[in-house]
């Protein structure tokens, strides 16, 4: 434990590198520190053209004064002034000027970034006269009239205006940039920190963000080792706050819930199943090696391969049951959908299986209501009602009743045969819709317990479901019975995707009021026979077009 | 009847080329399906039983080919797909009957020979006449020796399917798909309930019975010295009281 330990946290680094979340606040951290730096940067680069303007502006103005100091008052004004002027060293004081005095005025240069004032006044020939330089610095030397950035001697970066006088006398005014310098540094040292501020707690967050949904994923992949390695009831952790990871873990435990529940039934089934088919084959083989050893006289052998083949017939007869729910539990070939006329197909097993009750001596009474049809694959739907009558034949009693009716209530198409023997206690109902599930817990009685299974799985193919029930319940009497009776429903909606008929309520009406209605004679009810009882109305109208 | 079967399947051949030699029948056999195809092609077959699952090509396609090269040998399609929708792939690409594996052989055998004599049915008859039995197919009369014999529906049908196959073998599965339309066994005796009843109806107190059981589930009628001799023997059951009791696979 301690090893792995080590070694998740030792790893964790590089597994947080692989979470979505790491990498969610990555490109938040990316998208952040960019738009900061633009902000910062854009704010320093307007600050900075707003101070070179200023200094440009106060440059220009100043020029502009000395030289109408120069046209008015001639040179020795100007070299006054320019002396004056040069006396102020960058202490913040104001130039002595009058308030009239344009060139010396406070402007906008003068409001302590732009001190430093730098003044020359040199003869045409390029001899300093007056000013704080010694001589002109290189950039300015060849300058008739423009403002450039230079170089002093001292080596100083200034910012510096030529002029041309008349008369060929030169000017020079500039302003120091070291406080631009100053300033700008600053600004970029400041947003560095911010952009480390943010780079720093954005990290930070994302760390503590990708840990903590890293701990719970690891819990669940743990949980999910666990149940892989065999602890089948093992759940993932929920941490009971109802966000997306908790809705995560319960819909996936309600998945594995749902899964041991089909692996319980299908590991039932297949033990059933084995007792099922080993019974016949072990039979089938004891009586073909009693043939193949003792070689008996023709008409033994005759029976015994007889009695082999018949059980080799119900193993492929299981088998073939298992296909089947297999085929409808999948719901594997919905292409082969058509639209059903149930009323003919259940009025035909009625038919069909009438004989085998009469041989049986009991009484098979058929109830169809007409016209009913819905979509659905046809064969199963047929094998589906024909389990239901042969399970009545085999493990009922009395007399039995096959219906076809609408339930007034929901519409639903509902298939119900009912008889009178022993029933299914409640408890057991569930159970026996089950593969290989029988209430005879010897199996000892012929069948193979497929019959409702396979019947529940047509059922749900089609969208329904299957109701046991007493068969007395609700009904008055139960003559001729020996029990209370099961009745099997099968209750599909009645629309299965295909258009609803306008007088499917009509319809509905004569299904329920149809007793007493004699199986037909080879005649299908939707072929326009009206059958005797109160169905007059529905009858012979087929529900829409079919397909 | 000279009988081509194509399958892959050594020891499924084997059993199938015996059961319709035993029965009487010339067999060839073609262990693939480029193999089949030509052979198929060649003529001279009056019925062809194909594997679906082939290697080389697949039984339909062979099926395919054969139709188009106007072929109109009948093909009964031989398939361990036994679903109704692969039933319905294989007729519709011109299969002429199918038979899912596992099978009876005596059921290959009576479908074989069900298909072998089919041109013979294809006549538009509305009469159906064995010895004194006759039945009108527009007015569904059933008479013997000129008395009308009353016939629910479901054994007007059998009779009628039993009468168009005269003189052959129909298995208890012919009868589930071709009376009842049915694409399973059921668990109960449906097909010896009915043929006992109609039995009754028809052969009781007319002297010679009609219907004859078979061994291995199969039924045929017609007289007892003109019916085909394909070695079933009659169950010696001929009032078949109780079909069920009969010593029928059940």
């Amino acid at each position: 434990m301690t090893v792995t330990d080590a070694a998740q946290g030792g790893g964790l680094f590089r597994r947080l590198r692989r979470t979505s979340a790491a990498r969610i606040v990555a490109l938040y951290l990316a998208v952040f520190v960019a738009s900061t730096a633009i902000v910062l940067g854009s704010v320093t680069w307007a600050a900075l053209a707003l101070i070179d303007r200023q200094i440009d502006q106060t440059l220009d103005a100043e020029v502009r004064g000395l030289a109408e100091q120069y046209r008015l008052e001639g040179l020795g004004r100007l070299i006054e002034v320019v002396r004056a002027r040069s006396g102020i060293r960058s202490s913040g004081i104001r130039s002595p000027a009058g308030p009239g005095d344009r060139g010396g005025g406070p402007g906008p240069g003068d409001s302590g970034i732009g001190l430093g004032g730098i003044y020359l006044l040199a003869a045409p020939d390029g001899v300093p006269i007056e000013g704080t330089l010694s001589g002109w610095p290189r950039a300015a030397e060849r300058a008739a009239d423009g403002t450039l950035d230079a170089e002093l001697a001292d080596g100083r970066r200034a910012r510096i205006r030529v002029y041309r006088l008349a008369g060929g006398f030169r000017l020079l005014v500039g302003r120091d940039l070291a406080e631009r310098a100053r300033f700008r540094d600053l600004v970029v040292e400041a947003s560095f920190w911010s952009l480390g501020l943010v780079l720093v707690l954005g990290l930070y967050g994302g760390w503590i963000l990708a840990r903590r949904s890293l701990a719970r994923v690891d819990a669940m992949a743990l949980a999910a080792r666990r149940i892989v390695g065999g602890d089948l009831d093992e759940r993932l952790p929920r941490a009971g706050s109802g966000d997306e990871y908790d809705r995560l873990a319960q819909a996936v435990n309600a998945m594995l819930d749902e899964i041991g529940r089909l692996m319980t039934a299908s590991r039932v089934a297949s033990d059933a199943m084995a007792h099922d088919l080993r019974g016949p084959l072990a039979r089938a083989r004891v009586t073909v090696e009693a043939v193949a050893l003792r070689q008996p006289d023709p008409s033994e052998a005759r029976a015994g391969l007889d009695e082999a083949l018949a059980e080799i017939d119900r193993v492929i007869a299981t088998f073939e049951a298992l296909t089947a729910i297999g085929r409808a539990e999948s719901g594997a070939g919905r292409t082969a959908w058509s639209d059903v006329d149930l009323s003919a197909l259940v009025t035909e097993l009625g038919e069909i299986y009438d004989l085998l009750f009469e041989d049986a001596g009991r009484v098979l009474a058929v109830h169809i209501a007409p016209g009913i049809a819905r979509p659905g694959d046809r064969a199963l739907m047929q094998r589906a009602v024909a389990n239901l009558l042969e399970n009545t034949l085999k493990h009922g009693a009395g007399p039995v009743v096959l219906s076809l009716a609408r339930d007034a209530h929901d519409d639903a198409i509902v298939i119900r045969v009912a008889d009178r023997g022993p029933g299914v206690p409640a408890a057991e109902r569930a159970r026996v819709v089950e593969r290989f599930a029988r209430l005879d817990p010897a199996r000892s009685l012929p069948g193979s317990g497929l019959g409702l299974a396979l019947v529940d799985a047509v059922t749900r193919l089609h969208g329904g479901r299957l109701v046991l029930m007493d068969a007395d319940a609700g009904t008055a009497g139960t003559a001729g019975g020996a029990g209370p009776g099961l009745a099997v429903e099968l209750r599909l909606p009645a629309d299965g995707g295909a258009p609803r008929p306008a007088e499917s309520e009509l319809t509905a009406a004569g299904g329920q009021a149809d007793e007493g209605l004699a199986p037909a004679e080879g005649v299908a009810p939707s072929g326009g026979v009206a059958p005797s009882g109160g169905v007059g109305a529905g009858s012979g109208v087929r529900p829409g077009p079919s397909a | 009847m000279k009988i081509l079967i194509i399958e892959d399947d050594d020891r499924t051949a084997a059993q199938v080329a015996r059961a319709l030699t035993e029965a009487g029948h010339v067999v060839d056999r073609a262990g693939d399906g480029r193999d089949g195809l030509f052979l198929a092609t060649g003529g001279g077959h009056d019925v062809i039983v194909l594997d679906r699952m082939l290697p080389g090509l697949d039984g339909l396609a062979v099926l395919g080919a054969l139709r188009g090269a106007g072929q109109s040998v009948p093909v009964l399609i031989l398939s361990a797909l036994a679903h109704v929708d692969e039933r319905v792939r294989g007729l519709k690409a011109g299969g002429d009957d199918y038979l899912s594996k596992p099978f009876a052989a005596v059921e290959l055998v009576a479908r074989v020979e069900a298909l072998g004599r089919r041109p013979a049915q294809a006549q538009a008859r509305d009469r159906l006449v064995i010895a004194d039995l006759d039945i009108d197919l527009r007015t569904r009369r059933v008479t013997r020796a000129g008395r009308a014999i009353d016939l629910r529906p479901q054994e007007y049908r059998l009779l009628e399917f039993l009468m168009r196959h005269d003189g052959q073998v129909v298995t208890r599965a012919m009868l589930y798909e071709g009376v009842w339309d049915f694409h399973f066994e059921p668990q109960t005796n449906v097909v010896e309930v009915h043929v006992s009843r109609l039995r009754q109806k028809i052969d009781r107190g007319f002297g010679r019975p009609l219907i004859r059981t078979h061994r291995g589930g199969g039924y045929s009628i017609g007289l007892t010295d003109d019916g085909p001799d394909d070695g079933v023997s009659d169950d010696g059951n001929p009032d078949g009281g109780d079909a069920a009791a009969g010593g029928d696979r059940d």
